[in-house]
């Protein structure tokens, strides 16, 4: 599964986070998608710094910017399509002190 | 067998070693001319390349050459259309990847092609092992499946592409991308390899630069292919004239 043109040219990607800024995803999601058996949604770069603060701050588990699309997607969800009360299993998968630096500059940026 | 390993045996038993340049469809408007032109000065099959946004197997100048050409609006629809009806007075082989026939549909890329008159494809990034239903859709049409080796082939895969390759084996000379070099590279162990296993005429490609280059190359071998130093050229504003000169230069070195 490819970001591409509709002759087969491979598009441009972005992504705040560098291990999602690629136009392709691997094929165990393209299996897992085609077939059914997960959901995949979209979340916007604004959400994700939201979300890595958010954490951080209350909980004090920075989390990786590549993460922090999950826990964006839990925040936007909450009381929506996921009930108050449900219990949610999110994965962690990657450590975000490897993106401070990186939000810092954005932050920064803006003050 | 398809034709244009007819064409290229039928080359080899009448002593010449073929000469098969390459050029990225749509780089300039007039890139068939180009293809004319080097007909007339002495290519015997031509590698049309058809420009793909993510080329893994080429270097700078053919990268930069699909930027040109695709920022241009070329695809395969347009390039196949341009073919079609166009007599270039030499066997058309496309190179490109596997994504833009996976997209379209390799019932309908294949279809295209042999619309455009092309008969052979040489395919980078499919394996031999994925290329079973590329090569099944092939054969409903005239279009030869074209494998390469390289020095990092291992004998028992010599062997196996040696055997399913039709037209002609690509010998890449070295362990490199599309572009410039010096040398002979490994090209004549390559060579031996293949020939050690099929007697499928085998061409020398990758880093052919000079006509010296081109000379050596095809002494080993049954002939040689050039792309990016004539890319280069093309890139830089060299006439369909001096393609022709470009051309005819290697065809003098050859056969010298």
């Amino acid at each position: 599964m490819l970001i591409q043109s509709e002759h087969g040219q491979i598009e441009e990607a972005h992504s705040i986070s560098a291990g999602l800024d690629y136009p392709g995803i691997g094929p165990e999601h393209a299996y897992l998608a085609a077939s059914g058996r997960a959901d995949y949604v979209g979340i916007g770069d604004e959400d994700v710094l939201v979300a890595l603060q958010t954490l951080s701050e209350l909980e004090g588990i920075i989390p990786a910017l590549e993460s922090a699309h999950a826990v964006a997607w839990l925040m936007q969800e909450a009381g929506k399509d996921i009930a108050r009360g449900t219990t949610v299993l999110l994965n962690l998968s990657g450590r975000g002190d490897k993106d401070v630096a990186q939000v810092r500059d954005i932050l920064r940026g803006r003050e | 067998m398809k034709s244009l390993e007819v064409t290229l045996r039928d080359l080899r038993s009448r002593g010449r070693k073929a000469l098969v340049p390459y050029f990225m469809a749509g780089v300039t408007p007039d890139w068939t001319q180009h293809v004319a032109a080097a007909v007339h000065g002495g290519a015997d099959a031509i590698e049309i390349g058809i420009p793909f946004s993510d080329p893994m197997m080429d270097g700078v100048v053919i990268q930069r050459a699909a930027e040109v050409s695709l920022a241009a609006g070329t695809n395969l629809d347009s390039i196949c259309a341009e073919l079609s009806g166009s007599d270039l007075g030499a066997p058309l082989i496309a190179m490109t990847y596997y994504n833009l026939f996976h997209h379209y549909g390799l019932r309908r890329a294949a279809g295209l092609l042999h619309q455009g008159g092309v008969v052979g494809a040489i395919v980078p990034d499919l394996t031999l092992e994925e290329s079973d239903e590329w090569r099944e859709v092939c054969d409903e049409t005239d279009i030869a499946t074209i494998f390469l080796v390289a020095p990092s082939t291992t004998e028992d895969r010599f062997a196996l592409l040696a055997t399913a390759t039709q037209g002609f084996c690509y010998a890449s000379a070295r362990m490199a991308v599309t572009g410039r070099a010096q040398g002979a590279g490994e090209a004549t162990r390559v060579v031996e390899a293949v020939r050690a296993t099929s007697d499928v005429p085998t061409f020398v490609g990758i880093g052919i630069t000079t006509p010296e280059q081109a000379r050596d190359a095809s002494e080993h071998s049954d002939g040689v292919i050039v792309g990016s130093a004539l890319v280069d050229t093309i890139l830089h504003g060299a006439s369909p004239a001096e393609t022709e000169e470009f051309i005819a230069s290697f065809r003098r070195a050859i056969d010298a």
